[in-house]
């Protein structure tokens, strides 16, 4: 299969052939080499205890006995267990990462900022009344040192319920408490669940995904919405901002230093380092026209919502970048980086820096990010990159693929635009979903998956969605594959839009395609879920609203988890791809079916990007039907006789 | 005044000049533009914006439905 059939992406394509010509092996090409294990793929191979691994497969018409592993457990219970473990790697992945936010904020708050700073007090306010504190009689400073203790309790509440599940409708809450899974503590839920799915523990495949509900709810309500809105206070809660992406923004002429992970704690600093005089000196002592930051993965989505850094690619585009042979320095943190990185950056004079203690890679070089001298921590960085552009062993060979994109649309920047300072509001969303102009609104977010063709699903299934007038949330790497296609900046809507849709945003001045940020701000789409619910007119909870979820090119566990946080949360969500339960029929009805009757959102799984917009529409228009919205009704004006008539019936 | 006159046709048929935009054209220029919460000068500014654009959660407004 040649460059052309891996990826609709130019710049990709480009440098795929440049990565046969250099003779590196990519992700893409190992994909090829590899085929996934059959039973593995599809949930039902067990290795949880020394008795096996079983590698069970699912039962054939012609046999009399269910097969079962060595324990006795059924391909449900196993395929269960293997669900839950990745929601639960997915949950601690996001709450992990909102634990270091967490952390560092507790030091800002203590004084011990550093660099860091207090920057958004509104969101510091509103998340002080989340936690109930008293915000009238208390200084921002104050404020900050409860805050941040608090939301560091969240992790290890043993009881009650984390604060941010209060956000969610109030229909929702009290179904989750009749069902049984509130998230008590987010780490509380992640352990249990390692214990649930230890060799003999949980063995009721609807308990383990219940306890999948409780333990993905800590996610999203949770651990992600603590990194989001903990960053937010310190960085800055996003507004719309332009930028560029792909391959393109890489520039020959400069240090170019790729910042590839989740966390921007370091990455703000970088951003902030890249400004200090003595290192813009250093750079032009060695000859370099200046330091030039770009980013892969939400690391790259985190410094792009607040400061337009371009973003040089999406996942699978993290080798490409080394291939370029101008990137003087890719500095990783934590999640989604390939550890082949290390034996494609040996191939050039790329340094791969690793800075995180939680994520080391053999061969990589390890500058430790110190959390209390992080601007010390940023130079030291960039100074290796400076050092290392001399060293470029090839011409660089750059695409010249970059495209416009506007990002930075947070859930409180969407108020203010729909409804202005002085009564910020939802309600001409929900106006235009009622009458017809939207149709529905849609969530694509998530991973790149060498399985299947590169960014084609992401841009296929939105473009016919937009053009079906679907609003479509974006996060991740979904909304960087979209962002290559042009579909992230306001002239889209007349381009690829259905009129409907077009009109509203061409009224409204943003993109069919709405940026929202990295995966843990999936949470600002529950956010922008819940404020469609609450503003009203569109039913009583998330589950009545006309929206659906997708993530058509996923691959790793933290897309499991943000899927089920939605399908918790009410959402229909389709995954494409490959889906990891198949290997149990009972197991999978229940997720794709009856879990809807306890929660009200389920999964589905088509790997068809064009079927999957199909699905998602008509399930749309199921909720439009119910929502009494389907038909078009024509609006009547009113003379005096008609008036009349009505005040005398 | 703007001299700024499209063609156009009336109800009979007629051509006529009418008026065009009048606004200067341009783009907002300067850093921080888009920064709306900047527009949010105190504690008691931020605190009624909040009770009022997330009236939901932080006002006296329940859900509607």
């Amino acid at each position: 299969m040649g460059p052309e059939q891996k990826s609709i992406c130019p710049a990709t394509i480009e440098m795929l052939k440049k990565a046969g010509t250099d003779g590196i092996q990519t992700a893409f090409e190992r994909s090829g080499d590899l085929r996934p294990c059959p039973i593995g793929s599809q949930g039902t191979c067990c290795k949880i205890c020394a008795m096996g691994p079983c590698r069970i497969t699912a039962k054939k018409k012609d046999e009399q006995e269910e097969p079962l592993g060595v324990c006795g457990a059924n391909t449900s219970t196993i395929a269960a267990r293997n669900f839950l473990r990745m929601i639960a790697s997915g949950a601690a992945s996001h709450s992990d990462h909102g634990r270091v936010v967490a952390e560092v904020f507790n030091e800002v708050a203590q004084g011990h900022g550093n660099g860091y700073e207090i920057k958004d007090e509104k969101k510091l306010y509103q998340v002080a009344m989340d936690f109930g504190l008293d915000i009238e009689n208390k200084s921002a400073a104050e404020l900050a040192k409860e805050v941040g203790k608090l939301a560091l309790q969240e992790f290890g509440k043993q009881d009650g319920q984390l604060t941010f599940i209060q956000r969610a409708p109030e229909k929702r809450q009290a179904l989750w408490k009749d069902f049984g899974v509130i998230p008590r503590g987010v780490d509380r839920e992640i352990v249990e669940s390692l214990h649930r799915t230890h060799m003999g523990v949980d063995q009721d495949y609807k308990n383990i995904i219940k306890h999948g509900t409780r333990t993905s709810l800590a996610d999203g309500w949770g651990g992600s919405m603590i990194a989001t809105e903990l960053q937010d206070i310190m960085f800055g809660t996003p507004y719309p901002i332009l930028s560029k992406v792909n391959l393109g923004v890489i520039k020959s002429n400069m240090v170019n230093v790729i910042v590839h992970g989740h966390e921007p704690v370091l990455s703000e600093m970088i951003v902030q380092a890249c400004q200090d005089p003595e290192i813009k000196a250093l750079a032009e002592e060695k000859g370099a026209d200046g330091i030039n930051v770009a980013g892969i993965c939400c690391t790259a989505n985190e410094i792009l919502m607040r400061h337009g850094i371009p973003l040089a690619g999406n996942f699978l585009q993290q080798e490409l970048a080394i291939i370029t042979g101008a990137v003087d320095a890719m500095v990783v943190d934590v999640q989604c980086i390939m550890q082949s990185l290390s034996s494609v950056a040996a191939c050039y004079h790329t340094k791969l820096i690793t800075t995180s203690p939680r994520a080391k890679i053999a061969g990589a070089q390890h500058m430790e990010f110190i959390e209390h001298e992080p601007l010390e921590s940023a130079k030291a960085i960039l100074k290796e990159a400076i050092e290392n552009f001399p060293n470029r062993k090839v011409k660089p060979h750059i695409p010249k693929d970059e495209v416009d994109l506007v990002a930075g649309f947070s859930h409180e920047t969407v108020n203010y635009l729909l409804g202005g300072l002085f009564r910020a509001s939802y309600k001409p969303l929900n106006d235009n979903i009622i009458n017809g102009r939207i149709r529905g609104v849609a969530g694509v977010v998530g991973c790149n998956n060498p399985r299947v063709v590169h960014d084609n699903a992401h841009v296929t299934l939105v473009k016919e969605l937009i053009a079906n007038d679907v609003l479509v949330l974006q996060t991740g790497c979904s909304a960087m594959a979209t962002a290559k296609a042009g579909l992230l900046v306001p002239e889209a809507a007349a381009k690829f839009a259905g009129p409907g849709l077009a009109e509203v945003c061409e009224t409204v001045g943003i993109p069919p395609v709405i940026h929202m940020g990295s995966c843990v701000d999936n949470s600002r789409i529950l956010m922008a879920a819940t404020a469609l619910v609450k503003e009203g007119g569109l039913g009583e909870d998330i589950s009545d609203l006309p929206v659906a979820g997708a993530a058509p090119e996923w691959m790793s566990e933290k897309a499991v988890a943000i899927g089920h946080y939605f399908v918790s949360s009410g959402v229909y969500t389709v995954f494409g791809v490959s889906w990891p339960t198949l290997g149990s029929e009972e197991l999978t009805n229940y997720l794709f079916d009856s879990i809807g009757k306890d929660l009200g959102g389920k999964w589905a799984y088509e790997p068809d990007p064009e079927k999957m917009a199909q699905m998602m529409i008509n399930h749309i228009d199921e909720k439009r039907k119910a929502l009494g919205i389907d038909k078009a009704r024509e609006r009547v004006l009113y003379d005096m006789d008609m008036r009349r008539e009505l005040e005398t019936q | 005044m703007s001299d700024n006159f499209e063609k156009k046709e009336n109800y009979a048929g007629e051509h006529v000049d009418v008026l065009g935009a009048t606004y200067e054209e341009g783009k907002p220029t300067g850093k921080g533009i888009g920064r709306w919460a900047h527009k949010l000068e105190d504690k008691d500014d931020i605190l009624y914006y909040l009770r009022t654009a997330e009236r939901y959660w932080y006002g006296q407004e329940g859900e509607k439905s």
